[in-house]
């Protein structure tokens, strides 16, 4: 055996002494990592990396039609978002090609996405995107089945390396009915937020209130998240079915008069509840992209309607003559039996004014007047027997020209020019009685003549019957919103657009039922004058006479097949208010009579 | 650091007794007393370390703990049946070892299938490089030791020995595990110091390897990345790699005194791997700079040792396995400390006796019992001198004292 000589120590020793020398290499760099020039950059990371404010948002409220049917609820949905610096050569391609094979997304766009330098940029976390339809780019979101898949292969070391990716929950707003009542619902956008309708203008409440939370990060904190006010719930006066109902009548009328678009709104005038609001083009809040307000408040901003109910302002036309032989009769200037002598042509203010037909229609009464629209007969009304002050005092307790104040967002006030106005000119008293030169709202109308269904209160219109909060159910009450004329003047009014409407020869009714009603073709102004081919056909009615129970709207934009109200419209009022008695469980009016009479009896 | 002054106090107190015991059992107590700390105090970082990537991976914070507890006390059981084998029977053994260890490597290759890294048999517990390394440093030594001076005869020497760990090296780098394939080849290389190369061999080695290395490095994307952003951090910490800034942080936010046993922050997600190749950064954060110079000291004295145990070793063929596995253990150590403090390319190494992982704990912990058994043969033939017939009779007849005491010794190092 040879023992180890003195050379082998002295080369032991001298690989020992470079190890030593290493050793001291990294006392050196220890010393240097806590102490050296880099000592100031650790410290302001460390302040980074430690904590970070955690904004928990409560689930937004759900929201039900009157029957407890849900309109609106919330769904889980995940977005893709990468920590920059936990990436990987291996990890960037691997997201990229397990993302694009889950989803179906080319995988050189989320390639192209993990690759960029985010960090130069100042970016530590990203959100992945995709290419969306329109050119723009959206958000990756993903749902929960997607997001359980990747969540395993992240859980899984046997997995593609899927490391720096990571799922943020995000709520998202779903409308299990499609685009049914949209416009009423308004939609909620990707940050939460609600616009339009009901989710607009109650996004507050619906949206409880979030709370921004310091967290730690490192360590972890194992506190209880905490629980913020949630949203509240809203019971909408919208009835599903009469809704559906409502909707299809208008898609029908739609496509059977060419139309471009139209609403039908149907209210209970005793207490202002919307049972129905129908509009088309249709909205599906589930698909809001299009919908959503540019940022920039440019021009399509402003031609954009959206919730046409309170934003779609026309000029109401014939329909309006209601408002005008109301305010007649209560100031008791004109009776029903009153004799008009048409002669085709009066003057107001220097300007003619004539029928629609250009006729001369000879002694009629005040109901021959508004069953055949006389516009001459109602402006010598308005001038004559009325004159402006009080026309327009009356028009204004009618509430033409202000904001109905109905719970929907994006409610314009409309425009009545009255004689202090600036721009207010004599012909526009004449013109104003059969609905020209003012514009309403749809809901303003409804309002009005909601007052003559309603023995002259106007109700202001609602659409939320009950709101379910954390501290309990609130009702809110019908708000009388003014009585602009007596009782006995509505019910009078009532009779004579009930005979006014039987006389009205295509229009055939339903039967066992009293309806009262009045047509209205409206001209479109534009900046060149009134259009010349197209009219808004309207029509506006309720029933039953003897005690209304609802108000129906219809109005068609641009029809193509006739532009008269009294052909195209009236037909879909008849045809809404036959299904609206079944849904609405309203006996003919014979039954209810007899009802009436035996109840006395006993 | 107050878990080592704990493991620590016992030894110290019956030092004397425990050492004349061991003495005579012929173990170093030195280095035993060194392993044990540094078992006990990888044991505590460990835990702290793993339970919460344990938590994640097995929904159990104890899980990885727990197996590394047993992997120690597998390795430790191994080191003492190997501390007390007499080191001729290597020589019998040296060759059945190899090959089994090439076989396993092949073997790796083959029977996984799949993308990415080879490394592993049974999801990740087996790794056979490690295993291999011992194996070669076991097999340079009997082969060295059988050459004598032959070795330094180019055909008998050199050429043999590239050939041989050309091949362990290949299979690692085929698996591909860049990292190992550099320290099997740097263990050989000191190996072959220490077996007595000349001059001109070591310089066409140095200048051989070092062109393998290369190109190694430039071949594998990996590699050429790491050397990289190595290049740029050592300018800009901001350049460095993601792993080495979480690294320095976590030593930095350790400051003098450290966070705290079981407060570093990094562990959670920020700094990778934080239980096995970054247990170092941990042990900077919660123990704080002095810890972190503490493990140093320890891995230092630990070299120490071994050296000392190689240059009195009986023979030459105890002095190459003992300077080989000291070298071995030693340069991971240094270069798992380094990669964490930025000082080298980005390199997976663990750190012996503290990292996660069952085949390098248990494997360290075999190699320390060769370690043992060279010193054990060093004090025996002090003891007994010349008289090489009746040792083994006596070493025969004093076994059953020495199985007693290594019991007894064992509850009081635990306490």
């Amino acid at each position: 055996m040879i023992t180890p000589g003195r050379e082998v120590s002295g080369r032991i020793r001298l690989i020992a002494g470079v190890m030593v020398l290493a050793a001291g290499a990294l006392i050196v760099q220890l010393v240097r990592v806590q102490f050296g020039p880099f000592a100031p950059i650790f410290a302001a990371r460390a302040e980074l990396q430690t904590g970070y404010l955690k904004r928990v948002v409560p689930a937004r409220g759900l929201i039900y039609d009157r029957e407890g049917r849900l309109l609106a609820t919330n769904a889980s949905q995940y977005y893709l978002e990468v920590e920059v610096r936990q990436l990987s050569d291996t990890s960037r391609e691997a997201i990229a090609s397990v993302v694009s094979k889950l989803l179906v997304l080319p995988f050189e766009d989320l390639f192209s996405q993990l690759e960029r330098d985010w960090a130069a940029q100042g970016q530590l976390r990203i959100r992945l995107t995709r290419e969306d339809v329109s050119g723009g780019r959206l958000p990756i979101a993903v749902d929960e089945t997607v997001a359980d898949v990747l969540k395993d292969f992240l859980n899984d070391p046997q997995a593609p390396d899927l490391s720096g990716l990571d799922l943020v929950p995000a709520p998202r707003r779903v409308y299990p009915n499609g685009s049914l009542a949209g416009h009423v619902l308004g939609f909620v956008n990707q940050e939460g937020r609600g616009f339009f309708g009901v989710e607009g203008y109650y996004d507050e409440w619906l949206s409880g209130k979030p709370i921004t939370v310091a967290r730690s990060s490192l360590p972890p904190e194992a506190r209880l998240e905490p629980n913020p006010p949630a949203g509240v719930n809203l019971v909408l006066t919208l009835d599903l079915e009469i809704q559906q109902t409502a909707e299809i009548a208008l898609r029908e009328a739609v496509e059977n008069t060419g139309a471009e678009g139209g609403q039908i709104i149907i209210m209970d005038p005793r207490n202002g509840e919307i049972l129905a609001m129908a509009a088309w083009p249709a909205l599906d809040p589930n698909r809001y992209e299009p919908w959503l307000p540019e940022e920039d408040g440019g021009k399509a901003e402003e031609e954009r309607v959206i919730t046409p109910a309170v934003a779609g302002q026309f000029e109401p036309g014939s329909t309006f003559k209601v408002l005008t032989m109301a305010a007649a009769l209560d100031a008791d200037k004109v009776k029903p039996d009153d004799i008009y002598v048409d002669t085709g042509l009066i003057e107001v203010g220097g300007h003619p004014i004539r029928n629609w037909n250009g006729g001369a229609w000879g002694p009629q009464t005040m109901v021959g007047c508004l069953e055949y629209s006389l516009n001459v007969c109602l402006a010598y009304i308005a001038s004559e027997e009325l004159g402006a002050s009080l026309f327009y005092s009356y028009l204004q307790d009618f509430g033409i020209g202000q904001l109905t104040g109905i719970d929907l967002s994006g409610e314009v006030s409309g425009q009545l020019r009255t004689p202090r106005h600036p721009d207010w000119t004599e012909p526009d008293l004449g013109t104003n009685a059969f609905g020209q030169g003012v514009s309403v709202t749809p809901i303003q109308l409804m309002a009005a003549v909601g007052a003559v269904a309603n023995d002259g209160v106007i109700v202001q219109p609602h659409v939320v019957r009950e709101v379910v909060g954390p501290e309990g159910v609130y009702w809110p009450r019908p708000t009388v919103l003014g009585r602009p004329i007596r009782p006995e003047t509505a019910r009078t009014l009532t009779d004579m657009l009930v005979q006014s409407l039987e006389g009205e020869a295509r229009f055939a009714g339903v039967t066992g039922y009293r309806l009262a009603g009045k047509t209205g073709t409206s001209q479109i102004p534009t900046e060149m004058g009134y259009d010349p081919d197209w009219t808004i056909a309207s029509f506006i009615g309720w029933g039953p006479a003897s005690d209304p129970r609802f108000v129906i709207l219809v109005r068609l934009d641009k029809p193509e097949t006739s532009p008269w109200g009294s052909v195209v419209a009236a037909p879909v009022f008849q045809e809404v208010v036959e299904r609206l008695v079944v849904l609405l469980e309203i006996p003919p009016d014979a039954v209810r009579e007899e009802l009436a009479a035996g109840g006395s009896g006993q | 650091m107050t878990e080592a002054a704990v493991s620590r106090a016992p030894l110290k107190s019956t030092s004397t007794a425990v050492s004349r015991r061991l003495r005579r059992v012929g173990l170093d107590p030195w280095l035993l007393g060194l392993v044990a700390t540094m078992v006990a105090l990888g044991l505590v970082m460990v835990y702290s370390a793993s339970w919460d990537v344990s938590y994640r991976l097995h929904h159990d914070p104890n899980f990885l703990f727990r197996r590394q507890l047993l992997f120690a006390l597998a390795g430790l059981s191994l080191m003492m049946i190997t501390a007390r084998m007499p080191l001729r029977w290597l020589k019998l053994l040296a060759l059945p070892i190899i090959l089994t260890a090439i076989a396993a490597l092949v073997a790796v290759l083959l029977i996984h299938v799949g993308g990415g890294p080879r490394r592993a048999f049974l999801g990740g517990s087996v790794q056979p490089s490690e295993m291999a390394k011992l194996a070669l440093i076991i097999y340079l030594a009997v082969w060295m030791d059988s050459k004598g001076e032959r070795l330094k005869e180019w055909d008998y020497g050199l050429l043999p020995l590239a050939v041989i760990v050309g091949v362990m090296g290949s299979l690692i780098r085929l698996q591909p595990d860049l990292s190992a394939v550099i320290t099997v080849g740097a263990v050989a290389f000191v190996m072959f110091i220490l077996a007595g190369a000349n001059i001109p061999q070591l310089a066409l080695l140095t200048a051989g390897s070092a062109g393998v290395g290369f190109i190694l490095i430039q071949l594998s994307t990996t590699g050429r990345k790491r050397l990289a952003e190595f290049q740029a951090g050592l300018v800009d910490i901001n350049a460095a790699s993601f792993h080495v800034q979480q690294s320095l942080q976590a030593f930095f936010s350790g400051g003098l005194l450290g966070r705290g046993l079981g407060a570093s922050r990094g562990k959670f997600g920020l700094l990778p791997a934080p239980h096995t190749d970054s247990i170092f950064a941990v042990i900077g954060e919660e123990l704080g700079l002095l810890g972190a110079l503490l493990v140093l000291a320890l891995f230092c004295m630990f070299l120490w040792r071994g050296f000392r145990v190689a240059m009195e070793a009986p023979d030459r063929l105890g002095m190459l396995l003992a300077g080989g596995i000291t070298f071995w253990i030693g340069l991971e150590a240094l270069v798992n400390m380094s990669v964490l403090l930025g000082l080298l390319p980005f390199a997976g190494n663990a750190l012996p006796f503290f990292s996660y992982g069952g085949s390098h704990l248990i494997t360290t912990l075999t190699g320390v019992g060769f370690l043992l058994s060279v010193s054990r043969s060093t004090m025996r033939d002090t003891e007994v001198g010349g008289y090489v017939a009746p040792v083994d009779i006596g070493w025969r007849y004093r076994r059953r004292r020495v199985s007693r005491l290594g019991r007894r010794s064992r509850p009081r190092r635990a306490g």
